[in-house]
């Protein structure tokens, strides 16, 4: 009896390491094929290019732009708007279904942080290239006034990034030393000295999880209201002035639900590419793109009732100047991209996920790419078709500045700014686990032993 | 020899007329570099006036007065010149304008003005331009940058909103330095 015991409790510990072994395989940050490596070389080249763009605007100031008196925010607003309301995805996987006990939301997570981090990085960044004297931009903390929603917006992107990166941080901590504990000869001695730097000494023991678990649930509460602030913040810059299209008490439910929307489109592309990519099937599964996809639905019907109160009551009032902001759009010179958004981008997309079929992989991939795009030109009709119906006439003004069209400069900075966001989060991926490895193997009764794992690679 | 001498007035002409040209702007300048507006103010009963008075300096140090020509005056405003005085107005035998001052024009908070007297693309004097600054403008203090206001200056930013604010910052940064303190303890956990 006693000799059979022994025999089954040998028989657990070897499948116990058989699976420790494969989770950690799977999941612990790999070398980039070829196709990988293509892949960065390109977002490096559209960088470049948008750097070189970046140097004309320099030198010769913001001429080389095509804003001028009326338009005098562009794409690169549009972009930082954008960029925000992507980054409130962090706040939605990691607080709003954690605090939700929704548990299929595990591998997910680290992949909605990274898109939070990288976002809010390039946001900030974004609204330096639009100033024209980037080299006042300390001005904005010393002669700042506390009235302006301009700082309320600087003070709450930098909060919100500290605990994004924060958030982000600490349930990396022990997947950090999983890797430094991994590590043989084979990698860089910058990654070996920075994962043990990183890592913090983390040894997994009872008070550590204990300290790191606190901490992220008090982030999770705290991540929620500064998400719903940060959107509503960058929705005020807009609706506290009084302009036709933007003078809305509607704004900020409809930058906050919008933002939510391609948050969540946003996380089924990037874990649609990171499992092919990675043959990541046994941890992101058709169920991952099943909720995902409900979620997304939801969202945009959110949304969606936002947008119907935001055109609907102007349109049955069409005020004066109001009216022909609206009018440009619907049957303007911004029709077909206002239709395009509105359609491919929000009615397509919940009438194809509202289907079991429509929510599988590809086609979730396929819609969640639509939305995104949707919601970047949605960003250009919030911004620029209003600053382009003033109150008072456009009368004797030079013909440049009566419309706006991007010039090769701001195409290519936004464009470097997208790709520059990406190969954030391209290099995470490449140096740390994007699947949380320790949450997986609780959830799955699996106990990590660093000296078990393979090399990291 | 026809030839020649058409060939020398051809080049000496042009040349004795730059020479001459030449020496006439230099005493332009020179004429220009002597003159000089003075102002002066009178302040009785309930009139007040400007005169300006444009005298021409000789190098032995006497003042000649210079008639006929044009001053025009102006105040300084925030981002250009109010002309004043009505219109245009020649200096007289004594080189001297005289104009009516508005009493009603508001100066800075301690009713300061810039008066200007201009003298502009004249013939013989070129430009000139003389000025100074007096209380003769109604005070005007801009009260809705010193009163706390949603408009006002940052310094006199409304106390309920400084209250919001730094209370709010002081909250949500005082975690994210827990945090940052429990991350500490994480490290100094793994040490032992």
């Amino acid at each position: 009896m006693s000799n059979l015991s022994i025999t089954e409790e040998q028989e657990g510990a070897a499948i116990h390491d058989e699976r420790t072994h494969e989770l950690v395989a799977d999941l612990l940050p790999k070398k980039f094929g070829t196709a990988g490596n293509l892949w960065v070389a390109s977002l490096f080249l559209v960088v470049l290019i948008g750097g070189y763009a970046y140097y004309h605007q320099l030198r010769d100031g913001l001429i080389v732009t095509d804003m001028r008196d009326f338009t005098s925010w562009g794409i690169y607003i549009s972009n930082f708007v954008f960029f925000v309301a992507i980054s409130l995805v962090g706040s939605l996987v990691s607080a709003i279904l954690k605090l939700s006990n929704v548990e299929w939301r595990t591998p997910l997570v680290r992949i909605a942080e990274i898109i939070a981090v990288s976002a809010i990085m390039l946001a900030a960044l974004i609204i330096i290239v639009d100033m024209g004297r980037p080299d006042r931009i300390w001005h904005l903390f010393v002669y700042g006034r506390i009235q302006s929603p301009i700082i309320w917006d600087v003070i709450v992107i930098t909060t919100y990034f500290t605990i994004s990166v924060l958030l982000l941080y600490l349930p990396l901590l022990p997947d950090l030393a999983l890797c430094r504990d991994s590590v043989k000869t084979n990698i860089p001695r910058w990654r070996k000295k920075l994962y043990r730097v990183l890592a913090l000494n983390w040894k997994g023991t009872r008070s550590q999880y204990k300290i790191m678990k606190r901490a992220m649930q008090i982030l999770a509460v705290l991540i929620i209201p500064l998400a719903l602030m940060i959107h509503t913040v960058t929705s005020w810059l807009f609706a506290t002035t009084y302009r036709a299209g933007w003078d809305s008490s509607n704004f900020g439910p409809y930058f906050v639900s919008g933002a939510f929307m391609v948050g969540a489109a946003s996380v089924i592309a990037v874990m649609y590419v990171l499992r092919n990519h990675y043959h990541l099937d046994k941890y992101i599964t058709h169920r991952h793109f099943n909720n995902m996809g409900k979620l997304l639905v939801l969202l945009s019907l959110i949304y969606l009732y936002f947008n119907i109160n935001e055109y609907l009551v102007s349109g049955y009032k069409m005020k004066k100047v109001e009216g022909e902001q609206l009018l440009d759009l619907f049957t303007g010179s911004y029709a077909p991209i206002f239709w395009m958004v509105q359609i491919l981008g929000m009615v397509v997309p919940i009438i194809v996920l509202l289907f079991k079929q429509g929510r599988k992989p590809l086609p979730a991939f396929i819609i969640a790419v639509m939305v995104v795009v949707g919601a970047w030109f949605k960003r250009f009709l919030i911004v620029t078709p209003t600053l382009l119906h003033p109150f008072v006439p456009i009368q004797h003004v030079p013909e440049s500045w009566m419309h706006y069209i991007p010039t090769w400069e701001e195409w290519s900075i936004t464009a470097a700014s997208l790709a520059g966001a990406l190969l954030v989060i391209t290099f995470f991926v490449r140096v740390f686990p994007i699947v949380t490895i320790w949450e997986i193997a609780e959830e799955r009764g699996i106990k990590l032993e660093p000296h078990l794992n393979p090399e990291v690679k | 020899m026809k030839n020649c001498l058409l060939n020398y007035f051809q080049f000496l002409l042009p040349a004795i007329f730059l020479l001459t040209s030449e020496n006439l702007f230099a005493q332009e300048a020179s004429d220009s570099a002597q003159a000089t507006i003075q102002l002066s103010f009178n302040d009785r009963d309930t009139v007040r006036q400007v005169t300006a008075k444009i005298v021409r300096m000789s190098a032995d140090g006497k003042e000649t007065p210079v008639k006929d020509v044009e001053i025009h005056f102006y105040i300084a405003r925030m981002y250009s010149l109010l002309p004043v005085g009505g219109d245009v107005q020649t200096t007289d035998e004594s080189g001297s304008v005289t104009i009516d001052f508005p009493k009603d024009l508001p100066g800075d908070s301690e009713g300061n003005l810039t008066v200007i007297a201009k003298v502009e693309d004249d013939d013989a004097l070129g430009n000139l331009e003389s000025e100074k600054i007096l209380k003769w403008g109604v005070p005007v203090a801009n009260k809705a940058l010193t009163k706390r206001a949603l408009w006002a200056s940052g310094a006199n930013a409304p106390i309920p909103l400084v209250i919001a604010v730094t209370s709010m910052l002081l909250l949500v940064w005082g975690v994210i330095i827990y945090i940052v303190a429990q991350l500490f303890r994480i490290k100094k956990l793994g040490r032992v």
